[in-house]
């Protein structure tokens, strides 16, 4: 072995080594169970808290009878505004499609995807009224749009307050407040608020 | 030989603890050992809510002077015995105050339940401790 070939044998195998305490060093990425109870508590809202709050609300909207229907039909919702009043830049539909599952599982109501506030959620519904008119699809494969008008309505708010507690401590409350509206005549047929509270460490954020 | 026959009642006597206790009186319910160990089962309601979904519920007092935490969750199956998944079966949390009764009630998520357990585990209990051959349970 030359002094350069030995030289290149000595840093490659350097590099191997440096890499390898790298790679050891580095926290290992964990799955965590699927069980909310058993993942790590945050002061922030975290999935277990959109669970929770869901479940509540689902819970609580099956038990009051306000989505039973004896005519054997079911009630179409459309998701109206759920408001963000939280510190935390959070995605609303964690909370809100929770409970879409739910009622559509408890075979009560199914959810209209072609109205919304801001437009159809599902665009496809309103690409499929202009496809239909395009004379380059196959008529006999058209099938006619008659979208069902939802009867109810879903709206709600988040919110978040933080206090000090005894100097060094942080009270975080958060309030999942939800509506169910019958559209026909404006009321609310079910309402409900679910309150999460966190106490953490002062030092640390909530956001 | 004795050695190994040692072995062996060791592992039998050691799984045997791991296993839940059954209770006869309450064929919905399945408590895991530490937790039987300070629970009382006051009762037992079954009924219906929103028409046809199953409504099941327990009413329970800690007999422990000490605050326990319990692990619970309600497990909907269908007619089949398959389990049907949602929120109303997941894993809670629950507080238990000394000799203070305690009421659970869950809806079950959808008309095809039929059937339930309710699983009432020490918040302490290791996952591996199954209770039933579905192994679903931590």
């Amino acid at each position: 072995m030359n002094i350069q070939s030995a030289s290149a044998y000595f840093r490659v195998a350097g590099m191997a080594a440096l890499l390898g305490l790298t790679v050891g060093c580095a926290p290992q990425t964990q799955l965590l169970s699927s069980s909310s109870i058993d993942r790590p508590i945050t002061l922030g809202l975290s999935a277990a808290d959109f669970e929770q709050a869901a479940a509540a609300a689902t819970q609580s909207m099956l038990e009051s009878g306000a989505v039973e229907r004896n005519d054997g039909k079911k009630h179409i919702m459309v998701v109206s505004s759920v408001l963000n009043d939280t510190m935390q830049r959070i995605d609303t539909d964690q909370l809100v499609k929770k409970i879409r599952v739910e009622l559509l599982r408890s075979g009560k109501v199914m959810v209209t995807t072609a109205i919304g506030l801001n437009g159809a959620e599902d665009q496809m519904n309103t690409a499929f009224s202009e496809l239909s008119q395009s004379r380059k699809v196959d008529r006999s494969t058209l099938v006619k749009q008659k979208l069902a008008a939802p009867n109810m309505s879903l709206s709600g708010k988040i919110l978040q307050r933080n206090n000090r507690v005894d100097g060094n401590k942080e009270l975080v409350e958060y309030y999942f407040q939800m509506t169910l509206s019958d559209l026909q005549n404006g009321l609310a047929v079910w309402e409900g608020e679910e309150q999460i509270s966190k106490l953490g460490s002062a030092k640390g954020t909530s956001w | 030989m004795n050695i190994r026959a040692l072995l062996v009642a060791s592992v039998l006597v050691v799984s045997g603890c791991q296993t839940t206790t059954p209770d006869t009186e309450h064929p919905h319910l399945v408590i895991g050992p530490r937790a039987s160990s300070y629970l009382q089962i006051e009762g037992v309601q079954e009924g219906t809510a929103s028409g046809d979904l199953l409504r099941a519920g327990v009413r329970l007092r800690s007999i422990s002077n000490l605050r326990q935490t319990l692990r619970f969750r309600f497990e909907w199956l269908d007619a089949s015995g398959f389990e049907i998944r949602g929120l109303a079966g997941r894993w809670e949390r629950l507080e238990l105050r000394p000799q203070i009764s305690h009421s659970l009630d869950r809806i079950a998520p959808s008309p095809k339940a039929t059937d339930y357990r309710i699983h009432l585990f020490d918040i302490s209990t290791p996952a591996n401790v199954n209770s039933h051959p579905s192994g679903s349970n931590p």
